[in-house]
């Protein structure tokens, strides 16, 4: 008898997961079906699918070190053997094309990660806030905006040493003055709404107006922000490691083009298949950005 | 402090609210007295720009920007609202205070769900824990009349028509179980096919929460067909108040039976519609005197030169007219 009743709870809640499974397949899907329509979103989605794919399984689809000198004969065409060819130190261009994806991708992400937490916070505070606060915290991230921020970027890691963790500190403190004014001028903008004030009037603390009535009326701006401050970091860095400031120790596709510079007129791969992958992944999290743009503006979900 | 239900529910002395632009101060409320008792529903009607919003939003304590409240008080069940810090009138607001607004178009977040919207209320008001709080916003809206609630729960407001949504911001304002509800125009944005609804749905959640009303309109058919009581506002004053009959069947002030001619019946087939010739004045420079002179077709010398003050006519029923204080002495 027991078992037989220990059967049918266990049967039910396999049942209630299935069923919450099933939901969460049906919302994905059913936004899926609005995201499709945007045929470019679709392409960068593909992109940056394909690249995360590559960064996680760079380790199996290529199994030879990228840092490794003379793994072949130097500057070889591509060929079935060097799928990129080589480049003039014998390293293979197609391992440094896939390991670079993973620093691209880890770098970027943290960046957007980080500079959006900060560019949000300070901007809602400021945006929501007005005033001396406004004043103040406007005032520091003019200060940020003034100073050109890739030389700011190339001093602080020429001083502080090129090391990966040094590199996303930085882009990420450079690039959240941009996110911020974003974020407080819609803040600015959204604290004015009939709906705020109808919250207000209903006894909502400024948290709860900030965080459930502000916020999500913010989050399309945050997101699209977000993907395009990844596009940009990717960006960042590879310009650093062009100039040689890139961590020395990990692959990357930035470093990659730095070495290919003197042998553009022999070696055209060395430089053309990292070049292709900064532009792909790039335009990838642009195209990204804009899809999402679309898809979460619920004011374009009926069209 | 111990509240007796004889007391009124709210009490406005000598309210005067003002603006103060880059033009001037605009005195958009001027010296009101009102009175709301509990259970009771009370008119507050007048013109656009007479300063009848600003009321509301004092009583909120939600005046926008250059707004201040200059004197006056404004008792509340017992407590003075102006006097509350900013922390106690925000747990007052929704709980006993509830207001609906003008335009339900724009008084909901458009990215948030409406049933999300409603339990975020309930939450913030009957501390029900987070996954009780569908269901009570599916019984809120069921009792405000929406047809398929538990479907509607799940729908943005852009997908509601007009009289859904002023559904919808009445279940949010009545979540909180208020002691005095203000409507303010709660139907202007509305069909007119809807309106009565709405109206009527008013009225009986008000009976079923035993709470007051107070709304503001300026449509006097409403105020006829719903208010137990009214005031009249001109300019930022009252001119007339009283029981609704009495200031129906028997208005004192020349405003008021203007705009009583105003209002349109399909009983009475009118050819040339009536109108107050002249607008509002302007509020930064009102007009000296009773304010409602440069337009009243009875204006006597007097009504340039100085103020007319309150007078009694019978009970409830008090006009600010020079007309009438002459006859009383």
């Amino acid at each position: 008898m027991r078992d037989e009743g220990d059967k049918l709870v266990c049967e039910k809640s396999v049942m209630l997961k299935k069923g919450r499974i099933e939901v969460t397949l049906y919302i994905l899907r059913s936004n899926w079906k609005r995201y499709k329509k945007n045929k470019a979103g679709v392409l960068g989605l593909f992109l940056v699918f394909f690249f995360i794919v590559v960064a996680l399984g760079a380790p199996l689809i290529s199994r030879v070190d990228p840092l490794r000198t003379m793994v072949g004969p130097p500057s070889v065409q591509p060929s079935l053997t060097y799928p990129m060819g080589t480049d003039d130190l014998g390293r293979d261009v197609f391992s440094g094309f896939v390991h670079g994806a993973r620093i691209s991708l880890f770098v970027g992400i943290m960046t957007a990660l980080m500079s959006a937490g900060i560019g949000v916070a300070l901007g809602a505070i400021a945006g929501y806030k007005g005033g001396k606060i406004d004043s103040a915290i406007m005032m520091i991230t003019n200060m940020f905006l003034v100073v050109p921020s890739f030389f700011l970027c190339l001093v602080i890691v020429a001083v502080f040493g090129a090391t990966i963790g040094n590199v996303i500190v930085v882009i990420a403190v450079l690039s959240w003055p941009s996110t911020a004014r974003l974020i407080r001028a819609d803040f600015m903008s959204l604290k004015e709404t009939e709906f705020v004030e109808a919250a207000r009037a209903i006894g909502a603390s400024d948290l709860d107006i900030v965080l459930k009535e502000i916020l999500p009326n913010a989050l399309t701006s945050i997101i699209v922000n977000t993907s395009l401050l990844v596009a940009n970091s990717i960006l960042v860095m590879a310009g650093l490691d062009f100039l040689g400031l890139g961590d020395p120790n990990v692959p990357s596709w930035g470093k990659m083009l730095m070495n290919a510079q003197p042998f553009l007129r022999q070696s055209w791969w060395m430089a053309l298949f990292p070049g292709i992958a900064i532009l792909l992944t790039v335009m990838g999290y642009n195209l990204v950005g804009d899809g999402l743009n679309d898809l979460l503006n619920p004011r374009l979900k009926e069209r | 402090m111990t509240v007796s239900s004889e007391e009124p529910l709210l009490t406005i002395r000598e309210l005067r609210t003002h603006f103060f632009t880059s033009q001037g101060i605009v005195r958009a409320v001027d010296g009101i007295d009102l009175r709301v008792d509990r259970e009771q529903t009370v008119g507050l009607v007048g013109e656009s720009g007479c300063g009848k919003s600003t009321v509301a939003m004092t009583i909120m304590k939600l005046i926008p920007m250059p707004g201040k409240v200059i004197s006056g008080s404004i008792v509340f069940n017992g407590k003075d609202l102006l006097k509350l810090s900013e922390d106690e009138t925000r747990r007052l607001r929704g709980r006993e205070l509830a207001m609906v607004f003008q335009d339900p178009m724009t008084y909901l977040n458009p990215v948030m769900k409406v049933g999300d919207q409603i339990s975020e209320c309930v939450v913030l008001h009957q501390e029900t824990p987070k996954k009780d709080a569908k269901k009570e916003a599916i019984k809120l809206l069921e009792k405000v009349g929406i047809p398929s609630a538990s479907r509607v729960v799940d729908y943005y407001p852009h997908q509601l028509s007009g009289g859904m949504r002023q559904r919808v911001l009445i279940a949010m304002a009545l979540s909180g179980n208020p002691l005095l509800l203000i409507a303010d125009e709660p139907t202007t944005a509305l069909d007119v096919t809807v309106q009565a609804q709405i109206l009527k749905l008013i009225e009986g959640l008000k009976e079923d929460y035993h709470s007051s009303l107070l709304l503001i309109t300026h449509d006097l058919g409403i105020v006829a067909s719903m208010c137990d009581k009214v005031y009249v506002m001109y300019a930022g004053k009252i001119v007339e108040q009283g029981d609704v009959l009495d200031l129906f069947e028997n208005p004192k002030h020349p405003y008021t039976s203007a705009l009583i001619s105003c209002s349109l019946s399909i009983d009475e087939y009118k050819k040339d519609l009536f109108a107050i010739g002249g607008t509002v004045p302007n509020l930064i420079n009102p007009p000296s005197g009773c304010r409602f002179h440069p337009r009243c077709p009875e204006a006597k010398d007097i009504c340039h030169i100085e103020e007319p003050q309150p007078v009694k006519i019978d009970g409830e029923h008090i006009v600010s007219c020079w007309l009438h204080m002459q006859k009383g002495g």
